[in-house]
């Protein structure tokens, strides 16, 4: 597989002292609305919209050229009434509520407290639109790039399987080598649709959609260095801050293509 | 959809009823054709460990005696004994191995279901009955012009066939006609005496001749008629009565006024039969004629029987009908056998490639088998059958023999038309049928001249000539009814349908309306008489394509043209069956009686089809190496226009949706320079975009891939469904001269912009490259098809394809979502075809607004439509005045069962738009809704009709007008950053706040970069908690009102 990743996003570096480990399955439970988040419309997600699940943020971005508030880049669905996917189609075998990714979106995510953290598995399947009859048997490729303390990056690939007996189902997947250790201060998650040929595009068709669910997250206690640490505090307070971290984001410029 | 005539229909009807008191379906069993999932022979690639891949190389024939094919054959054959197995006790029809792999069999609906759970069954289909469809054409098609195809050699042999071999799928043989004699006298082919013509059978030839009644190998077939077998196991698993005039053998059935024989014949001595056979008609010589391959071998396979059906619409008390499993039985053997070309004139499927005989069709393409089909009788309606890019589909066109005569009057006045009359008839007294009737005589049935029941007065009619008019019944039964009644002549005035010259039992003209209207005016005066002249060829302007022949588009893929050509369909003359008395077809069936030839003009694609056949034939032999869709290229891009036929819209024969790419030219085709060939992989690829569960193995579509659009079918015509912003189709060429050579392009679309990239194309002998039409719109007419053409030119060859497009939106989005939800979201997909940013206009969701309650007086005389556009109501009906402001998304009304005042009252709603146009909606109860979407400003008129119930009937109106003015931030409407050409984009609908037992209604309308509103979605919240109301909704857009 080949990947160009182009990340122009100036991340601060943080000191790290070592601290003790917490894991955490975030499986996206906790209750999404205006009043303990910044997601007018959620269940559904949009452009620079954040949520919180556990001890981590969630900040759904699109990737896209003129990106704007307010741009359909997510939804949260409950799985036990898959009426929400009307016309797209959802995972079929995943009853709680999980995570969906929409319109080529991004889901950047980090810890609350800016412990860093590493990446153990997850569970996804690719999302598809209102037609997945003629889908490749690798629809996508969901990709995961962890943004390290020193702002270097690691990207770890997974296959997504098309349709089976016409539903699409989500797997489970385990990160492996480096990536699976490496203790990361961001995520950022991005889907990729396949072509018959096995060609693979993250980004300039829409149809980079997948459904996320279950990451399991070991975050280590981290001391970040005092001018970041004050930006946190405000970050958590006030909208002020949140709209800094949406410009930050709409910087953003993740360009990416895959062959399979 | 699936059957050509209602006829067929009913039939497939009468099975079933008729299926309940036969012993054989006394376990309400019937006919099924169950596909197995491994590939059959002809197409077996080896993905099997141990056994040896079975299918032909490209150009090659498949060697059905080859030990791989009988290893495979029996692993097939244990495969199909496992799953027959599954159903033990369901009597078997056929087993199919070789272009199809699976069984017939009569199944329970458990065992159905039994099959369908199987993971070796790919699917179940049921039997379906088919009919047939129904010579001086090789002059008009220019085969025997000097330097036409017939005067060309190949490795010194002439191009007439020689050693082609052509399987006729169709209703048998009648073996005495010289068409189909292996020996010549005098250059006269004959069935004894003279000298042999042919040699053995060709090279790669593996079938058989089968014994049946009136039907013995030694005697009837030859070294001209190689091979000939029938397949009647669907027909007796059917359940029908044989009747008198079938032969349960490769004889073709007697013909005559209760039979249906000579089809099968017809089409065989169309494609193959000899040249120079003598024509006799009823004892009238008219000439001789020929096939189009008059060397080809023929190898017939019979899968039409006749049997006895009392309720026959033709009034025969028989039907004829060809069963799919047996034809899927025949093409299986035929490909097996080691034919060339197939012929099938048989309707088939309007919409499907997944049809049993689509399917086994496909595996004789890949077997490198060219396949011939008739496009269907249903025209000019849009009814095109057979719909699969691997056969070649044949419209039916005239040519240019009229035969003709004169009709005299008494008052000088004199009138040409069709007409196949012998004997001319002196001056004769003469009368409108109109004025011939029977006591109580249906007025229509009298002007039709039925025969049953009798309509016409014999007391009236004896000794006179009859004007009948045409329609409803067959043409030779209105001179039938005429010749019982005892009248001598007849003049058939037409109906538009076009004239027909037919052979009638008496004197007959067959003139157009204006004349027939003449004439008739004149019989109407005392001492009118009337004088019918013999036949005489006046010649005609051709080609004209028929009425009957069924139009496209392609109901199945609107992204593919179908028909792909014409070929003469009309008064076509060709061998056929002679009406026979119960006892000669006896004497014939035990041998004891040696039956004359007989010979009939037929018309209909099934006289087209074969023509087709046998041209493909005739290239076969000239290109060995070609594969069937190379021949078929060959065929369409040489074509010519046909004449204008005059009809109007979509239907008129100037049209690809009639003629395809044109009318065939042979003495081109030979020669076309280019092809547009396809084959395997490219079947592949289709089938996994439009019929993936057929595909087989499954992973052929991650092997070969799935076409990404149907319009990018390697096709040599060019057919694209909706344009969006711009549509690049793709194509690939190869060069099949013997020279390099240098092509430029030219395409033409009006109304679009049509780059050809790369315009020029230099190919060497034998090179395949590839380019592509982008089209664009500029100025076409949204949902207006758009015709013209690609012309690839070399100075010395012109490779044209039609080129048909259609503009359409950049946005389809759902137009309703509904819920049931105070507060919700909904994801939907939506085509996307622009590159930019898409904004959207929302309104609502706007609670029901419930009018007063109002009394009427029920009154089924009103005419509700007049008194609406009136705008005064009545007692029965009440107009409320609505004004439709600018930016209205959506117009609802609704009345309910629930909303009147008794239960079963029937009210109807009527919309007058301002326009004066109007929407009904009349169901049976109250239960009414209209709709509009997008409407143009202005002042409409709503009107419910009390149309019958209580003595006083009410009723309250529910209604909506929701407009881009309601937007409101509890109903949000969410899109993406970016839209792209040729994807898809997910858009979110969310709401809340809504109370409990509402009815409301929102709308979202989609725009593009150009700020157009593309497509509009409407979110209808019932929170009362009722069932979804039955009624048939009217949805009614702008453009409709617009008119």
């Amino acid at each position: 597989m080949k990947k160009i990743y182009r990340y122009l996003a100036v991340v601060a570096a943080l000191v790290v002292s070592a601290g003790a480990a917490r894991a955490e399955v975030v499986d996206f439970e906790q209750p999404v609305n205006p009043g303990n988040a910044v997601a007018p419309f959620a269940p559904l997600l949009t452009h620079g919209d954040e949520f919180f699940q556990g001890n981590y943020y969630f900040n759904p971005f699109s990737n896209a050229t003129g990106a704007m508030p307010g741009d359909l880049v997510g939804a949260l669905v409950n799985g036990s009434d898959l009426s929400t996917c009307f016309s797209v189609t959802c995972p079929t075998n995943n009853r709680s509520t999980f995570y969906t990714s929409l319109n080529d979106g991004v889901l950047a995510l980090g810890h609350l407290d800016n412990h860093l953290f590493t990446v153990k598995s997850f569970d996804a399947s690719f999302l598809g639109g209102s037609d997945i009859g003629s889908l490749p048997a690798i629809s996508g490729v969901l990709g995961l790039q962890g943004i390290t303390a020193s702002g270097g990056s690691v990207l770890q690939t997974y296959q997504l399987a098309g349709p089976s007996a016409g539903v699409l189902s989500f797997a489970s997947y385990a990160t492996t080598g480096d990536f699976s250790t490496t203790q990361f201060q961001a995520l950022y998650v991005v889907g990729y649709a396949c072509n018959t040929v096995g060609s693979c595009t993250a980004f300039n068709t829409n149809r980079g959609q997948f459904a996320l669910d279950n990451l399991q997250l070991i975050s280590v206690t981290a001391v970040p260095e005092p001018e970041t640490w004050s930006l946190m505090l405000l970050g958590l307070a006030g909208v002020g801050a949140l709209s800094r971290r949406q410009r930050a984001a709409a910087q953003r410029r993740l360009t990416a293509t895959s062959k399979e | 959809m699936k059957l050509f005539s209602a006829s067929s229909i009913s039939f497939a009807a009468l099975v079933l009823l008729g299926g309940v008191s036969s012993a054989a379906l006394a376990q309400n069993r019937a006919t099924y054709i169950v596909q197995l999932a491994a590939q059959p022979v002809a197409s077996y690639n080896g993905s099997v460990a141990g056994y040896a891949a079975t299918q032909p190389a490209a150009g090659a024939r498949l060697n059905s005696r080859s030990a791989a094919a009988f290893a495979y054959r029996g692993y097939l054959d244990a495969q199909q004994t496992t799953v027959a197995a599954l159903v033990a006790g369901a009597p078997i029809v056929a087993r199919y191995s070789t272009v199809y792999n699976g069984f017939a069999a009569k199944l329970t609906p458990a065992e159905v279901r039994a099959l369908q759970a199987s993971p070796l069954v790919v699917e179940v289909f049921a039997d379906e009955a088919r009919k047939l469809d129904t010579v001086s054409t090789p002059g008009f098609l220019g085969l025997t012009a000097p330097g036409g195809v017939w005067s060309q050699t190949v490795a010194g042999v002439a191009v007439k066939g020689e050693d082609i071999i052509i399987g006729v799928v169709d209703g048998g043989i009648w073996p005495e006609s010289p068409s189909f004699a292996d020996r010549v006298n005098s250059g006269v082919p004959v069935s004894t005496g003279g000298s042999l013509a042919y040699g053995p059978a060709p090279a790669g030839w593996s079938g058989t001749c089968q014994a049946g009644e009136g039907f013995t190998p030694a005697v009837h077939c030859n070294n001209k008629l190689i091979g000939a077998q029938y397949f009647n196991a669907g027909f007796l698993a059917a359940g029908q009565t044989k009747h008198w005039t079938e032969f349960f053998s490769p004889r073709d059935s007697v013909a005559g006024a209760t039979g249906h024989g000579g089809h099968g014949s017809h089409t065989a001595s169309t494609a193959g039969g000899n040249s120079g056979a003598p024509v006799v008609f009823s004892g009238v010589g008219a000439g001789s004629a020929s096939g189009m391959a008059p060397r080809a071998r023929l190898a017939v396979y019979k899968v039409c029987f006749t049997y006895v059906n009392a309720a026959a619409t033709d009034g025969s008390g028989s039907q004829n009908s060809c069963f799919t499993s047996d034809s899927v039985s025949a093409i299986d053997k035929a490909v097996a056998d080691g034919v060339h070309v197939i012929n099938y004139s048989i309707s088939g499927s309007q919409t499907s490639v997944n049809d049993p005989v689509e399917q086994a069709f496909l595996r004789a393409a890949n077997a490198g088998v060219f396949v011939a089909a008739s496009a269907g009788n249903s025209g000019p309606g849009a009814a095109v059958a057979h719909v699969s890019p691997w056969l070649t589909t044949v419209a039916a066109s005239t040519h240019d023999r009229a035969l003709s005569a004169t009709v005299t009057l008494g008052n000088g006045a004199a009138y040409n038309g069709a007409s196949f009359n012998a004997t001319a008839l002196p001056a004769t007294a003469m009368i409108r049928a109109e004025d011939a009737g029977l006591p109580g005589a249906d007025a229509t049935q009298l002007r039709l001249c039925y025969l049953s029941p009798a309509v016409l007065d014999p007391a009236k009619v004896a000794g006179k000539v009859v004007v009948c008019t045409r329609g409803t019944i067959a043409r030779t039964d209105k001179s039938a009814a005429v010749r019982v009644a005892g009248g001598v002549g007849m003049v058939l005035m037409d109906n538009g349908a076009g004239l027909v010259a037919d052979l009638h039992s008496i004197p007959t003209v067959h003139v157009d309306a204006s004349s027939g209207a003449a004439i008739k005016a004149y019989a109407q005066l005392s001492g009118s008489n009337a004088a019918i002249s013999a036949y005489f060829n006046a010649g005609k302007p051709a080609p004209i394509m028929a009425g009957f022949s069924s139009r496209g588009p392609n109901a199945g893929d609107n992204n593919m043209l179908k028909p792909d050509l014409t070929a003469p369909g009309v008064d076509v003359i060709a061998t056929v069956t002679p009406g026979l008395s119960n006892a000669q077809r006896d004497a014939v069936a035990n041998g004891s009686l040696v039956p004359p030839p007989e010979w009939a003009s037929y018309q209909g694609t099934s006289m087209s089809s074969p023509h087709v056949a046998g041209l493909a034939a005739l290239l076969r032999q000239a290109n060995p190496a070609w594969s069937p869709n190379a021949i078929k290229s060959a065929l369409m891009t040489t074509a010519t226009p046909t004449l204008n036929d005059g009809l109007a819209g979509a239907q008129n024969g100037l049209l690809p949706w009639s003629q395809g790419a044109g009318h065939v030219a042979p003495n081109k085709a030979i020669n076309p320079g280019l092809v547009y060939d396809a084959g395997k992989i490219d079947f592949v690829r289709y089938q996994c975009k439009v019929n993936r569960p057929a595909v087989s193995p499954a992973s052929d579509c991650t092997t070969y891939g799935t076409l990404d659009q149907t319009y990018n079918f390697n096709l040599p015509s060019i057919t694209v469904g909706t344009v969006a912003g711009t549509t690049i189709v793709t194509r690939r060429v190869t060069n099949v001269s013997a020279s390099a050579a240098t092509y430029s392009a030219v395409a033409t679309l009006p109304g679009f912009t049509a780059t050809v990239t790369p315009d020029t194309l230099t190919l060497l002998p034998g090179e395949t490259k590839s380019f592509t039409v982008a089209l664009s719109s500029s100025g076409a007419v949204e949902g207006q098809w758009a015709y013209g053409s690609l012309v690839w030119s070399d100075g010395m060859h012109t490779v044209k394809s039609p080129l048909t497009a259609r503009a359409g939106k950049t946005i389809v989005s759902p137009a309703l979502v509904t819920a049931a939800t105070v507060s919700g979201s909904r994801l939907l997909t939506l085509q996307t075809n622009f590159n930019g940013r898409m904004t959207a206009n929302k309104g609502g969701l706007n609670a029901v607004t419930m009018g007063a309650t109002v009394a009427l007086t029920p009154s089924t005389s009103v005419n509700p439509v007049s008194v609406c556009s009136a705008g005064v109501g009545n007692a029965a009906v009440k107009v409320y005045p609505v004004s439709i402001p600018a930016g209205t998304i959506v117009a609802r009304f609704e009345l309910r069962d629930a909303d009147v005042g008794a239960a079963g009252d029937d009210n109807d709603l009527v919309i007058i738009a301002p326009n004066g146009s109007n929407v009904y909606s009349g169901n049976n109860g109250s239960n009414e809704m209209v709709q509009l979407v997008n409407p143009l400003a202005g002042n409409y008129k709503v009107c419910v009709h009390a149309y019958a119930g209580a003595p006083l009937m009410t009723h309250s109106l529910s209604s909506w007008v929701v407009t881009t003015a309601d937007a409101t931030s509890s109903f949000n409407v969410l899109l993406p950053t970016m839209s792209y050409v040729n994807s898809t984009a997910t858009v979110g609908l969310s709401w809340t706040g809504l109370s409990t037992g509402g009815r409301y209604l929102g709308g979202a309308q989609f725009k593009d970069i150009s700020g157009g509103v593309q497509s509009t979605t409407l979110l209808m919240v019932d929170t009362t908690g009722a069932a979804p109301l039955a009624y048939t909704q009217k949805a009614v857009s702008a453009e409709q009102f617009a008119k």
